[in-house]
């Protein structure tokens, strides 16, 4: 046996698996159509593998066989949220609408019929929502999952607009916009802290690093270069939490707080901000949006514990922190800028609260502007503590029956638009 | 007590117009709402409800038969199809299924309301629900049962027109008269469980405590009976 025989082996089973979840029934074709581009990828890799032959350069081939079983590390997971698309558990009446909120915001200006943005809805055995990015080989697609247990539940929609953030930060491509950003801040920060930066350097040898040798000293930089991709990911998840509540408004902070709070146990992670960090810039974004704060919300948050890091990492992870807080107006007013391109209907009042009114009726509301609006309806009626208090049979199913008037009320929605061509 | 009487097109129209008023306290309310002009223009004494995106099968495999016996949660009795608009759902002769109204409906107090199926339907084969009755204060989407009696599959589509809604007048009482089921607020088919009148909870002990007796036959007389029927 060669590793060739068992890298060739193993991407036969993994497209017999590929050609088994082919007979599931999609409900919608998205989900299909991903799992088409994966099977064509897949018979591209065999096929490689199986044009080698004893006269084949054994390095190529054992870099070939490498690269197949990097790629079933990367794919089997999908394949499996491909399948799990497929489950009745999901809220399968918000994939209209969310896939025509995706279109709107990632392709804005786009004649409706050739829009490419593609939506694989599903849940995760996770209970992290989301934790797909963009997959370099299936471009155009945006994968959305909430956690398997929460998968129907219609009120944590909102959590959508995070990874909508990241399919609009990667297509604007701000990461190389931002960097430059980042590094200035990064350096002002490091300049007015500039002994506790002697301090954490890692004991240089000869000459002490002076304050002008920090963007030329080729140790110092690689050093503070550091914590650039952890600034950098700290601005995208921000950005994307800024994203959400433009689009969603004061649900985003209600769904937010449902998945997320007090906190998890454990170490705060380098790549976010610090919990009541990052839902206190939720909430200055709120303020700016003219978003409503829940009373006492912040107080729903822990911070994690610090992370064990050595000094110098400490001192660093405190610098993408800082550079945080110089983003944070520049990324709230580019969430605004992004959403405002599309022809997404903004969160309105007076549209909620009608739409709750159908509500207290235990109907659902037609002629709705936006997914938005319903969902602050939902959260409304769900705070509402006599919520049909004078309907006992309906009462009695309180959560469930609200859980589906707003999947229905989606669904409605999504009848309207259909209509409407 | 007057005549029961069934509401024409015209009255059904009026009702829904209503239902559009914040104000009116028990609306009648369907939606997607029918268009109520063309309700009344139609002079029928009934209207149209179309099928919805949800379908529910019997887990044939799994089961032997159905009994009253048994309690099993309605998951493991059926299994759920979700069809999406566009789409269609094949029914094969001889096959049954419950689906819902894509309508979404809200029945005042004082109405209740009969799904019958469509003629039109129904000499193709397919036959919806034989008699359901909608009560006062229902809401929610119905539940349909449909069964393809022909001899060819039959091919259905959400959003197609599939039965039709009579509203009948209900006597007020000054009792409150509304839909205390199970199956209220619902967007999918159910099927619901099957409550035992005391008779029937009595037949079902004396049963089982003749086939467990350990478990079940304390209060089972020589006689056969229950020492406390109805328990």
């Amino acid at each position: 046996m060669s590793s060739l025989e068992f890298a060739i082996g193993r991407l036969n089973a993994f497209l017999a698996e590929v050609q088994r979840l082919d007979e599931c029934e999609f409900p919608y074709e998205h989900s299909q159509v991903a799992l088409h581009r994966i099977r064509d990828l897949f018979d591209n890799k065999l096929a490689l593998l199986q044009s080698f032959d004893s006269k084949s350069d054994p390095a190529i081939v054992k870099q070939q066989c490498t690269l197949s079983l990097s790629a079933l590390f990367d794919y089997v997971p999908l394949l499996g949220f491909i399948l799990r698309s497929t489950n009745v558990r999901n809220a399968f009446e918000v994939f209209g609408p969310l896939l025509r909120l995706a279109r709107d915001l990632l392709e804005p200006g786009v004649d409706k019929s050739k829009c490419q943005t593609r939506l694989v809805l599903s849940s995760e055995w996770d209970y992290s929502p989301f934790v797909y990015g963009e997959i370099p080989d299936l471009p155009g697609f945006v994968l959305i999952g909430l956690p398997a247990p929460e998968s129907s539940n219609p009120l944590l929609i909102p959590l959508a607009g995070h990874e909508l953030g990241h399919a609009v930060w990667q297509k604007a491509d701000y990461h190389t916009a931002i960097t430059p950003c980042i590094k200035t801040h990064m350096l002002d920060v490091i300049r007015s802290r500039w002994k506790e930066f002697q301090a954490a350097l890692p004991s240089p040898k000869g000459a002490p690093v002076a304050l002008a040798d920090l963007t030329t000293n080729m140790f110092c930089v690689q050093f503070w270069q550091q914590c650039v991709p952890w600034a950098l990911r700290q601005a995208e998840e921000s950005y994307c939490d800024f994203v959400g509540i433009r689009i969603f408004g004061e649900s985003y902070l209600h769904a937010f707080a449902y998945i997320l709070s007090p906190s998890t146990e454990g170490e705060r992670s380098l790549v976010y901000p610090n919990m009541r960090k990052r839902v206190s810039n939720l909430l200055d974004a709120a303020s700016s949006y003219g978003v409503p704060v829940p009373p006492h919300y912040l107080d729903m948050f822990d911070d994690l514990a610090n992370p064990n890091l050595i000094q110098s990492n400490a001192f660093l992870l405190s610098v993408a922190d800082s550079v945080l807080d110089k983003m944070k107006a520049d990324l709230i007013d580019r969430a605004v800028a992004d959403v405002n391109a599309s022809s997404l209907k903004l969160p309105s009042q007076s549209e909620s609260d009608r739409i709750f009114c159908r509500f207290l009726y235990v109907v659902p509301a037609e002629n709705c502007k936006s997914l938005a609006d319903i969902l602050n309806a939902g959260w409304r009626a769900h705070f509402q503590s006599d919520l049909w208090d004078g309907i006992p049979h309906v009462r009695r199913h309180r959560e469930r029956n609200l859980k589906e008037l707003v999947l229905k009320n989606f669904e409605v929605y999504e009848i309207e638009q259909i209509l409407k061509g | 007590m007057g005549l029961i009487m069934i509401l024409k097109a015209e009255r059904i129209a009026d009702l829904l117009r209503q239902g559009e008023h914040s104000g009116t306290v028990d609306p009648l309310v369907i939606t997607p709402r029918p268009d109520p002009d063309a309700i009344e223009a139609t002079g029928a004494a009934s209207i149209d409800l179309r099928l919805g995106t949800w379908f529910m099968t019997l887990r044939q495999s799994r089961m032997t038969h159905l009994s009253i016996d048994d309690s099993l949660p309605s998951s493991q009795l059926t299994k759920t199809h979700f069809v999406s608009f566009g789409n269609e759902y094949v029914l094969h002769p001889g096959n049954f299924v419950l689906s819902v109204t894509l309508e979404w409906m809200r029945i005042p107090k004082d109405l209740a309301a009969y799904v019958i199926g469509r003629s039109s339907w129904g000499r193709r084969g397919l036959i919806i629900a034989t008699a359901t009755g909608v009560h006062p204060g229902f809401t929610g989407c119905l539940t349909l049962e449909l069964s393809n009696l022909g001899e060819l599959p039959i091919a259905i589509k959400p959003g197609m027109g599939i039965c039709q809604l009579f509203f009948h007048r209900v006597e007020q009482t000054g009792k409150p008269q509304t839909d205390a089921s199970q199956f209220i607020g619902l967007r999918k088919p159910t099927v619901g469980r099957i409550e035992l009148d005391v008779i029937a909870s009595a037949c079902r002990k004396i049963r089982l405590a003749r086939i467990f007796p350990a478990t079940f036959g304390k209060n089972l007389r020589e006689d056969g009976n229950l020492s406390q029927p109805g328990v």
